[in-house]
């Protein structure tokens, strides 16, 4: 992206922003308004600081650090803190800011939300062929066969698109959980 | 190894099925985040990455000539500009979202060039200068100052806050004043005032102020008034505090991103004058941490609020020290 190249920020748009805005609705308690600014703002910000990001941490682990300190910062102008959910530390991570208007949620209906969020996470993050082939096999319980279909491939081919869906999600998932985005653990010293 | 592919394709097929189909994203709200992303990108792509506006070397200007739109600042460089040298770059301007300045953050200032932050509407302007020394000058609101030399400043009223620098700075910087004191510093952080008196408050190392042919010198926590007859009342002073607000407000924002915790914690120290302590020893652990994002247009104790909290800490202020505490 630093050098100008556009599949880069295609890349970046299609997949990183998405996974982003996922990430900030949870964490703002679903405001979409809120979490509209937040994420154009730690994009705008992140852009400017591409030169910066060392290629330590993921590339959507840094996106996420960022964003949280963005919605901290828009707390801190708020005048108020996000109200942080502590969670036991066999989680993946506590959650995020809750509206003081909900009643709280029981634990565990968080920890399947998170849990969720990490998962949709990494399915943003893939690209729209390992989404659709995982969707159609996982969630819509589709046959290879037809699944082929769908990608106008063979039935060999599908399962290969497959298996290869399945190992980047499996990537993708686990550096998210690894790094405790969902959380406020940070990012890197975990 | 079937069997064992047999399980990573269960456990994801699990994961899947708990989780559920994604709510769809606002396409709506996706597609402005996009559109402002492009425009960033398009901004940074088009622009050399170290092209800078310290660049820009603003010699000798006459002030008539300058774009000063509603006269809210006063700049004027003294001398022939073949002769003029960049003595200091403007670090940060803080002024309401409505005064016009006429100088932009990343400015080079030649030797004679006159600031002013007696805002002619009366809106509040306070700068922060990066001397070529490697100096941080910071000029309180409603004061005048003249860049004499690399190593000199003329106050003529109001207030200038120097700091050298954890590290030191290259060479010592000179404070004069209308009453003709004189204040040298001696690897320090300190503030000198004129108000029909010189009033010297020194925050850290310490400096000597020549006045009436004597000289006395001051150490942290230290004031210092020299009144307009040459006579010096030396008194204690805080080094932390609401006296020194203003000196926070025009700290340079720190480029956080990617430094450790405890490198920030130092910098909160050195601007706010409070001392750092964990709360446990658990907790200093924490300092290795490395901090992301910005705290563009914070001062460093409200970026306080927005860095640790995305560590798990928090803090209170207890005389004096910044206390770090884990977030409840």
């Amino acid at each position: 992206m630093l050098q100008g190249d556009e599949r880069a920020f295609e890349l970046f748009s299609e997949r990183f922003i998405p996974a982003l805005y996922r990430f900030a609705f949870f964490r703002l308690n679903q405001d979409r308004e809120l979490t509209c600014d937040i994420v154009q703002s730690t994009v705008c910000k992140a852009i400017d600081k591409l030169s910066t990001f060392r290629g330590e941490a993921a590339f959507m682990t840094w996106l996420c650090a960022c964003c949280r300190t963005e919605i901290a910062m828009h707390f801190r102008k708020e005048g108020r803190r996000p109200r942080l959910v502590e969670l036991s530390d066999e989680t993946v991570a506590a959650a995020g800011p809750v509206a003081p208007s909900r009643p709280p949620e029981p634990e565990g209906a968080l920890l399947g939300k998170e849990k969720s969020v990490l998962v949709h996470m990494a399915l943003d993050l893939l690209s729209a062929r390992y989404r659709k082939a995982l969707a159609w096999k996982y969630l819509e319980g589709l046959p290879v066969k037809e699944i082929a279909v769908r990608l106008k491939v063979g039935p060999k081919a599908a399962e290969s698109v497959l298996t290869r869906a399945r190992q980047s999600f499996r990537a993708c998932y686990e550096r998210l959980l690894d790094s405790r985005v969902a959380g406020d653990g940070d990012p890197d010293t975990n | 190894m079937n069997e064992k592919h047999d399980h990573e394709r269960d456990e994801i097929r699990d994961l899947l099925v708990e989780a559920g189909p994604p709510a769809e994203l606002p396409e709506a709200d996706l597609a402005e985040i996009r559109k402002a992303a492009r425009r960033r990108w398009a901004e940074m792509s088009s622009t050399p990455i170290f092209e800078g506006r310290s660049s820009r070397v603003l010699l000798a200007m006459a002030a008539s000539l300058l774009v000063v739109l509603t006269a809210v600042w006063l700049y004027r460089s003294a001398g022939p500009p073949a002769t003029a040298t960049t003595v200091a770059t403007v670090e940060l301007i803080r002024a309401d979202a409505e005064a016009e300045v006429g100088l932009a953050a990343g400015d080079a200032l030649a030797s004679g060039a006159e600031l002013s932050t007696a805002g002619a509407d009366g809106s509040p302007v306070q700068l922060a200068l990066r001397m070529a020394s490697g100096h941080s000058v910071r000029l309180d609101a409603d004061s005048k100052i003249r860049l004499a030399s690399a190593a000199r400043l003329e106050l003529e009223w109001g207030a200038v806050y120097v700091d050298s620098g954890a590290e030191g700075a290259a060479f010592g910087l000179e404070i004069g004043t209308p009453l003709g004191t004189t204040v040298r510093e001696i690897g320090t952080q300190f503030e000198v005032r004129v108000n029909g008196t010189v009033r010297v408050r020194v925050r850290e190392g310490s400096v000597t102020v020549s006045s009436s042919g004597r000289t006395f010198s001051a150490a942290p926590g230290e004031q210092l008034l020299v009144d307009a007859r040459g006579g010096v009342d030396r008194s204690a002073v805080a080094i932390a505090g609401p006296d020194w607000a203003w000196v926070q407000e025009t700290a340079p924002t720190l480029d956080v991103e990617g430094r450790t915790l405890e490198a920030y914690l130092r910098w909160i120290s050195r601007e706010t004058g409070w001392r750092v302590r964990y709360e446990g020893a658990e907790l200093e652990a924490t300092a290795t941490e490395i901090v992301y994002g910005s705290i563009k247009g914070l001062t460093p104790e409200e970026s306080l609020d927005a860095v640790l909290p995305s560590s798990g800490l928090d803090y209170r202020i207890e005389n004096g020290t910044l206390v770090i505490t884990r977030a409840s």
